[in-house]
């Protein structure tokens, strides 16, 4: 359509609002090889009645289109005005042809690698694709020596070698080995084609070729790019010496990169679409979906591991010594702490929080016994009854309701048991990106804790959002950051806590190749006694009375 | 903060209006007419200041006031049931307005929510929905003064292009009347948008459309002396208007007390003084009644204890076991069959269950249908100020027991499979009414079990099985999140 705009200004026109002039009279001018013409045929068959009727004089066209939208039913009915309606003056002609004109010519340029930023990397294939089903065996050969353990381990994924990196865009990207080599993770290599920054060649440098061909290059993420990288080299061996030193197309890097397993294409837009942004992003250890979630043990590794985990992508679950600790030592803690706050929680309940008054009948009703009351807080605390999610507690917790349990005179029911399922996350609902904001401070031996968690689905393959167990799940998995500890919030309003949340995770929806993020955040509203800010403030008779008009306007929004 | 985001009533609207106005009515003190945040009344004792000995005798006397002459029982409210509007109907004034008052329950028959039909009818043409209109009147006429005279702006460009290039475009113009007529199309004639937005001025003759139709209507709101009145009236004055065909059978159908859709007339408020009211002049009778979701009423008469509801063709009371299986019942679309047995995922369970936690944790929670939400959270009350949360409630099925057959997960699937492009269109109604969208997730228990039937009459129980977890959905756009 645009092209045709440029091309002819004068049958620009007859397309949105065919008028009588071009079309109908002039049939043959219109050339049938074109695309667009089909449009304008189009056009002219509904319009035809009111074409008939209006007279060719502009003054009379607004009765003679009420004629054409009685008469026919294919109008698009217009709504309110726009800020840039098409409209035939020329000014507006050129305006239109002349940005054109420049994005055409921002899109023509030749990109070129300058001398001095020129940087060299090599395809490899990739590294210890089979790590992520044998971490066993990986762990024991780590111990092993560094060589073996850079390999299988922090290298896994990598697929492109960079020798001699430049510039900063290897600060927050790709991991570097004892030698000062930068490795590439497939998507990072392809961000890098795309920003023109890196030159690629399919194969390494003569030199060095059978050093790394003893590596584990034949196990790639997908077979297929991994049999036509050993149908290549093959041929490199045969009878083409010089196809190490081809450069890697656009295409040639995405046909390479991208496959459905491991790198799809939502998982690169967005990759992609945050590192346009200035934002770091980061394989999360849960990337592959074959990888067991060590969920909660990671997480509470992950605070005192800091020293021992230096590196950036610890992909496969943590050393064995540490994995042991976090087993034996850490839930034992916790369960004390638990059962001594459960103990504690047993012997205040009776008397605060739940009471229940004796008149109270929760069986057929009311549960506000009739009585004297001086104060709405005891109505409200009367009212408990649903149980709810506390986002502190543990889950296994998170079915034993507070409430009615604990009030003496209810037998309890048995609490449900928890779902097996719920212990660990599901392939499309769990992080595959850690994100890092622009001015976080990211260093890659250590990097801090992110600032999201980024699960990416593919809003085709899983068209449903997610239920009470995968989102939960997943939502577990995440670091607490409890809003009433947080010095700004715990002063603030209830809403504000509210909508900060416990527990946040950011999903980004890709829908065929447009993303949306969503932000869902763990409310936990059940612990916001809303009620106790009302009866502390104007709830009650008096102050209500005497203040009230003045606090009125002031809140009023 | 935007006129667009209200189920607020007229007054706070009012406030919004730019200040050129120059004479705007006082706000009524909203402070204190809903001091009260539930229709409960609480006898506070008064507060001690440590430093005035007095107040410490104050309190000692009001409490022993307090007990020598305990204050007044709490007053029992009444309602009856309606199947018909499949609603509970609040007829006796001064109770509609105690529970709108108290805790914002219940929305009026014919206003937007707050009953304020009666007041509107008495000082017409300054109600806040005539107002409502005539600023929206406003505003398209200011959006068409403005489309007219770009359009004469482009007029202008034209000329002075084919004065300098003569034979070069050819004139256009029909797409710019375009944009106005269409704008006057479009938008209905200021009668008819006064009619169908505003408090219904033509209720007495769309009322008589409605019964010669042969279409069930709500039952009158008044006594049964009086409610004879009107619809006579009803009847002279529709003649007068239009020869709608009204036969004499129908008047008798009003009148039958047999039968099962109509509903009888009845008086179940306890004040009887309206059938003193005098009957000259019918169209200031108060018309309007309060009417309350199954929710509301579910929790006025369970939790608080203060409601009692009677079945509309009867004078049974109901108690709040059989008001929750009729509530059950009532919950689907055509209201299940007594036969039926009650299902853990009836809709009123999991509704109700959310109503009431948010209710009970102090939030003014009322009906989101306007947001395409089920509940809209207020912090103290929709004439305080806008809702603040949004929610959608979602059902769970977590339990083991609705993944255990093929079956039971084909149904499981069917109940919950709601899609990104649903979450997407939720999202961005509430983000554009400035609210925050929360899924409640209710986990919904498994089926009762043999050795555990005795809960069915235990409402508590039965509402104990369920859980709620809440989760709010923001859109994270990575260009504002940046810092």
């Amino acid at each position: 359509m645009a092209e045709f705009d440029e091309d002819d200004p004068s049958l620009a026109h007859s397309s949105p609002y065919p008028n009588s002039h071009s079309i109908p009279s002039h049939p043959i001018d219109v050339d049938l090889s074109e695309e667009t013409q089909d449009f304008r045929f189009l056009s002219a068959l509904t319009s035809n009645t009111a074409l008939a009727n209006s007279a060719t004089t502009p003054s009379v066209a607004s009765d003679a289109i009420a004629t054409s939208i009685a008469s026919t039913e294919t109008v698009i009915p217009k709504r309110g005005t726009k800020d840039f309606e098409p409209n035939p003056t020329r000014s507006q002609q050129n305006a239109l042809r002349a940005s054109r004109q420049a994005m055409h010519d921002v899109l023509s340029g030749e990109r070129v690698h300058g001398s001095k930023n020129w940087v060299v990397g090599y395809f490899v294939g990739s590294m210890g694709g089979e790590g992520e089903s044998e971490p066993l065996g990986g762990r024991d050969r780590r111990e092993e020596g560094i060589g073996l353990q850079d390999r299988d381990k922090r290298l896994r994924g990598c697929v492109v070698r960079i020798d001699q990196p430049r510039g900063s865009t290897f600060r927050t990207m790709g991991v570097s080995d004892r030698e000062n080599r930068i490795w590439l993770l497939p998507e990072e290599a392809l961000y890098c084609i795309e920003r023109g920054s890196l030159d690629i060649r399919w194969g390494l440098p003569e030199a060095e070729k059978d050093d790394v061909k003893g590596g584990p290059v034949t196990g790639g993420n997908d077979e297929g790019s991994a049999k036509r990288d050993d149908k290549y080299d093959d041929d490199d061996d045969d009878d083409a010496p010089a196809f190490s030193d081809l450069p890697m197309s656009l295409q040639g890097a995405y046909a390479t990169f991208i496959s459905d397993k491991d790198l799809t294409l939502a998982r690169y837009t967005v990759f992609a679409g945050l590192r346009r942004l200035g934002y770091t992003v980061i394989r999360a250890p849960t990337w592959h979906d074959s990888c067991p979630s060590s969920s909660q043990t990671w997480q509470e590794d992950k605070a005192e591991d800091h020293s021992t985990t230096t590196h950036a992508r610890t992909v496969s679950p943590p050393p064995a010594s540490t994995s042991q600790q976090s087993f034996f030592n850490w839930p034992s803690l916790r369960t004390f702490i638990t059962s001594v706050f459960q103990l504690l929680f047993r012997w205040k309940s009776p008397s605060k929080p739940y009471h229940r008054h004796p008149n109270s009948c929760p069986s057929l009703g009311p549960l506000v016994a009739p009585g004297l009351y001086r104060s709405y807080t005891d109505i409200y605390r009367a009212l408990a009854l649903i149980p709810f999610h506390n986002p502190t507690s543990k889950p296994q917790h998170a079915h034993t309701a507070p409430a009615p349990t604990s009030s003496p005179e209810r037998p309890s029911i048995q609490p449900q048991p928890p779902n097996p399922s719920m212990t660990s996350t599901t392939p499309p609902f769990r992080i595959s990106y850690h994100v890092y904001k622009p001015t976080t401070p990211y260093r890659k031996t250590s990097p801090p804790a992110p600032d999201f968690h980024l699960a990416v689905i593919d809003a085709h393959a899983h068209p449903t959002i997610p239920n009470l167990t995968e989102l939960g799940t997943l939502l577990e998995e995440m670091p607490l950051h409890d809003p009433r500890k947080d010095e700004k919030l715990k002063k603030g309003r209830a809403e504000m806590r509210l909508k900060a949340g416990t527990r946040s995770v950011v999903l980004a929806v890709v829908d065929n190749g447009v993303v949306s993020f969503l932000r869902l955040a763990e409310m936990g509203s059940g612990r916001e006694k809303i009620y106790e800010g009302k009866v502390g403030r104007g709830g009650g008779k008096r102050s209500g009375r005497g203040r009230g008009a003045g606090r009125g306007r002031g809140r009023g929004r | 903060m935007e006129p667009s985001d209200t189920p607020v009533p007229a007054d706070i609207s009012n406030t919004k209006v730019p200040k050129s106005k120059p004479q705007r009515p006082r706000r009524p003190n909203y402070n204190h007419i809903h001091k009260d945040l539930l229709p409960l009344q609480v006898h506070p004792l008064p507060v001690l200041i440590p430093h005035n000995p007095l107040s410490l005798l104050v309190i000692a006397l009001s409490y022993l006031t307090q007990i020598i002459s305990p204050p007044p029982r709490q007053p029992i409210y009444n309602a009856y049931f309606s199947s018909a509007t499949s609603s509970i109907h609040v007829t006796d004034p001064t109770t509609a307005r105690k529970l709108w008052e108290m805790g914002f329950f219940g929305k009026g028959s014919l206003s937007r929510s707050e009953p304020t039909w009666l007041d509107s009818q008495s000082k017409k043409g300054d109600t806040s929905e005539e107002l409502t209109n005539k600023r929206r009147e406003e505003r398209r006429q200011a959006k068409l003064e403005r489309a007219q005279k770009e359009q004469e702006a482009i007029e202008q460009k034209l000329k002075e292009e084919a004065h300098t290039n003569g034979s070069g475009l050819k004139v256009n113009t029909r797409g710019l009347n375009g944009i106005v007529s269409v704008m006057e199309s479009a938008s209905p004639t200021t009668d008819g948008a006064l009619n169908s937005t505003g408090p219904i001025h033509g209720y007495n003759e769309r009322k008589g459309q409605l019964e010669a139709n042969g279409i069930p209507t709500p039952p009158p709101t008044s006594t049964s002396s009086e409610a004879s009145l009107i619809n006579n009236s009803v009847t002279k004055k529709q003649l007068r208007i239009k020869s709608v065909r009204f036969s004499p059978t129908i008047e008798a159908r009003e009148f039958d007390l047999s039968s099962p859709i109509i509903s009888p007339i009845k008086s179940p408020g306890p004040s009887l003084l309206t059938q003193q009211m005098p009957n000259s002049v019918p169209l200031t009778e108060n018309q309007e009644h309060l009417q309350l979701s199954h929710e509301e009423a579910f929790f006025l008469a369970y939790g608080l204890g203060m409601l009692e509801i009677y079945a509309d063709d009867s004078d049974i009371l109901l108690p709040t076991s059989s008001l929750l299986s009729l509530f059950r019942r009532y919950s689907y679309f055509p209201p299940r069959s007594l036969s039926m047995q009650a299902e853990p995922d009836d809709p009123f369970m999991l509704s109700y269950a959310v109503y009431h936690h948010y209710r009970s944790l102090g939030w003014v929670v009322r009906s989101g249908v306007k947001f395409s939400v089920d509940y809209l959270l207020y912090h103290r009350g929709p004439v305080f100020s806008h809702a603040e949360f949004a929610v959608m409630m979602l059902p769970s099925y977590s339990h083991l027991y609705w993944s255990a057959t093929e079956e039971q997960r084909k149904m499981v699937q069917t109940k919950t499979g709601k899609t990104w492009w649903w979450l997407h269109c939720m999202n961005r109604v509430q983000s554009q009414v400035k609210k925050n969208l929360v899924l409640c997730y209710v986990d919904v228990p498994p089926p009762l079990e043999e050795h555990e039937k005795y809960v069915q009459d235990d409402i508590g129980k039965l509402f104990a099985r369920y859980n709620i977890r809440d989760v709010s959905v923001k859109r994270w756009i990575p260009n504002r999140s940046r810092d």
